[in-house]
């Protein structure tokens, strides 16, 4: 198998990675999610979900051939958008935690982009100054990082919801 | 102790200050004046420790992308450029070098290019790179002619020896070893086979000598001598002890441990190379990353007021302190750490986000001031704990499995969620109690 995925079936860390995650991530998230039946271990089936979604993507994205030289640069940026969906979900998690059945799905929805949003703007800013003061030769790390943050919105904004109330119908 | 907020000023000065010193490259301060004479530096350390070792401070380790290198060049037959490039990468890995590329120059693909990042020694680089990395014994054709009176014509007259059928492939390891009076000792340990073929040579030329011929050398390396206690203990792994160059034997004990080459390469030349995205790219980023910096204060200030101005404060001492601790644990600057720092920053500015947003909604519920603000730091340092440690922990593990350059982004974000942990359990709450936003703890 060639390309995006065969890289990643040959890069054990993601396995070491990935499951480690999935270990960790539900047992430090807050005990009780109030007012909601929803089970901390519900982190893993949405970021598993999500992870699935990225990897197609990536595949699709990259093509079935990688030149050489790319192939860590890709590992990387699974790494970081990964990271970036752990972090979302969970960030998303402990918001609705606290706000409990109080607010609507959409409002808690909302919180939580301003909030990442507004984290995220210093490293819009970081990314842009690096791409305008290097000449535009960090141009792929600058386009992934953007478009993985964005993809990342999109599974928050529309896929986190749906996934959540699929498995609470359950 | 952790209580006093003396204490916790003073670790905070003191981490701050030698992380910017870890930080600064060397800056020559010379001043002659009448007044005042000064010949000093500040910055770009070398700390000299016990033992002879140097831990070099002066600049951060950067990749061949982005700090340039040494670039070795070979000239072999184009049909063995591959072979060549497949064993050269196996004998540099093996000898603890990081970070190089091989590659096939492209407008003369009978050349094998070595790339060497500049924070590398490339002392063992040209012993590695020589040579086929093959051993073979010889005995003598008539053992009867054997005189040690004309002891120099056996290592300058190839037709006087024949092949004994040992060679690398009987060999397991080669130690070197120091003796007295400079002299440099060469263990072979034989594998069980070669133990067999050993021992029938040894039997066959006692008080003989035999010819070890290194590296697909036409002249043999050493003529020892078969000594006479080699028969009573055959299995024993045979030392020969001489003047060899040491640096030139340790680089044959990684080559005869990997593939052998059919053919030597012949070392064309050395030059210096450049970063692959230019001479100014190091310079380029510096400044990119301090105008970000500045922007990411003026945002804060603007954002949350009289409080941005103190995350400004938690953000310098996170982002320098990331820098220096990414100096001081030698982690190799290239994308992929480069976009590890980047994201160990934007996780900075989440933590300083979470909080701020959390004192906003407090003083809009019209709670006192330092109400909102140990409410707003105790529900965000939770988190906080929980997202850096768990961070911690994957990053760590996963550093310590991965091989690939993807351990540098590992640990960069392994540094990062430490400092994004030490910041706000540390840096937060002290400055909150100095700028008098919180009643002080005695």
């Amino acid at each position: 198998m060639t390309g995006f995925l065969g890289l990643v079936l040959s890069s054990y860390e993601i396995f070491v990675f990935l499951g480690l995650s999935f270990f960790l991530f539900p047992i430090l998230l807050p005990k009780n999610i109030k007012g909601l039946s929803t089970k901390r271990s519900f982190l893993v089936p949405i970021i598993l979900i999500q992870s699935f979604i990225l990897l197609i993507i990536f595949t699709f994205l990259i093509g079935y051939s990688t030149t050489i030289s790319l192939e860590g640069f890709y590992i990387t940026m699974f790494f970081v958008s990964f990271l970036l969906t752990v972090l979302f979900n969970v960030h998303f998690l402990v918001v609705l935690s606290k706000e409990g059945r109080k607010e609507e799905i959409s409002v808690i929805v909302k919180k939580s982009f301003l909030t990442l949003f507004s984290a995220l703007v210093p490293v819009f800013i970081v990314l842009v100054s690096l791409y305008t003061f290097t000449g535009g030769v960090l141009s792929s790390l600058t386009f992934y990082v953007l478009f993985f943050i964005f993809i990342n919105f999109l599974f928050l904004g529309f896929l986190t919801p749906v996934i959540l109330n699929l498995l609470e119908s359950f | 102790m952790w209580k006093d907020i003396n204490f916790r000023i003073g670790l905070i000065s003191a981490i701050f200050t030698f992380s910017i010193l870890l930080v600064l490259p060397r800056i020559p301060i010379n001043i002659d004046n009448s007044i005042l004479r000064i010949d000093s530096y500040i910055g770009g350390y070398e700390i000299k420790l016990p033992g002879e070792y140097v831990l070099n401070l002066s600049d951060f380790r950067k990749s061949t992308d982005f700090g340039g290198g040494t670039r070795f060049v070979y000239q072999v037959d184009e049909p063995k450029t591959d072979e060549v490039r497949k064993v050269f990468e196996e004998r540099l890995k093996n000898s603890g070098y990081k970070g190089f590329r091989i590659g096939i120059a492209q407008q003369e693909p009978d050349k094998v290019l070595v790339e060497i990042p500049s924070y590398q020694n490339i002392d063992d680089v040209e012993y590695l790179t020589q040579g086929t990395g093959g051993l073979v014994v010889k005995s003598l054709v008539n053992p009867d002619d054997w005189s040690a009176e004309e002891f120099s014509k056996y290592f300058s007259t190839p037709e006087l020896w024949k092949d004994t059928d040992i060679s690398e492939k009987d060999v397991e390891s080669v130690v070197v070893l120091s003796s007295e009076q400079d002299l440099v000792q060469l263990q072979f340990v034989f594998n069980l086979v070669g133990k067999q073929k050993f021992r029938k040579v040894v039997e066959e030329n006692v008080n003989k000598p035999v010819a070890i011929y290194l590296d697909g050398s036409l002249y043999p390396a050493a003529v020892p001598v078969i000594a006479q206690d080699l028969l009573k203990n055959p299995d024993i792994d045979p030392v020969i002890t001489g003047s060899f160059n040491k640096k030139e034997m340790q680089a044959f004990a990684v080559k005869v441990k990997v593939d052998t080459l059919d053919v030597n390469p012949t070392y064309v030349g050395t030059s210096e190379v450049n970063s692959s995205y230019g001479d100014t790219f190091m310079r380029n980023i510096v400044v990119a990353l301090t105008i970000s910096f500045g922007l990411s204060c003026i945002y804060l200030v603007f954002k949350y007021g009289h409080f941005g101005v103190l995350y400004s404060g938690v953000l310098l001492f996170g982002s320098v302190f990331l820098l220096a601790l990414h100096k001081l644990f030698f982690v190799v600057l290239n994308v992929h750490s480069l976009i590890g720092i980047i994201f160990s920053f934007g996780l900075l500015i989440y933590g300083l986000v979470l909080l701020g947003e959390e004192i906003k909604k407090g003083i809009s519920a019209k709670k006192p001031l330092d109400i909102c603000v140990v409410e707003g730091y105790k529900n965000t340092l939770k988190y906080v704990k929980m997202v850096g440690s768990s961070m911690f922990l994957l990053f760590v593990v996963s550093f310590f499995v991965s091989k690939s350059d993807l351990r540098w982004f590992l640990a960069s974000v392994c540094l990062g969620s430490l400092v994004f942990m030490l910041d706000h359990t540390l840096v937060v709450n002290t400055l909150f109690e100095v700028l008098n936003f919180v009643r002080k703890k005695k």
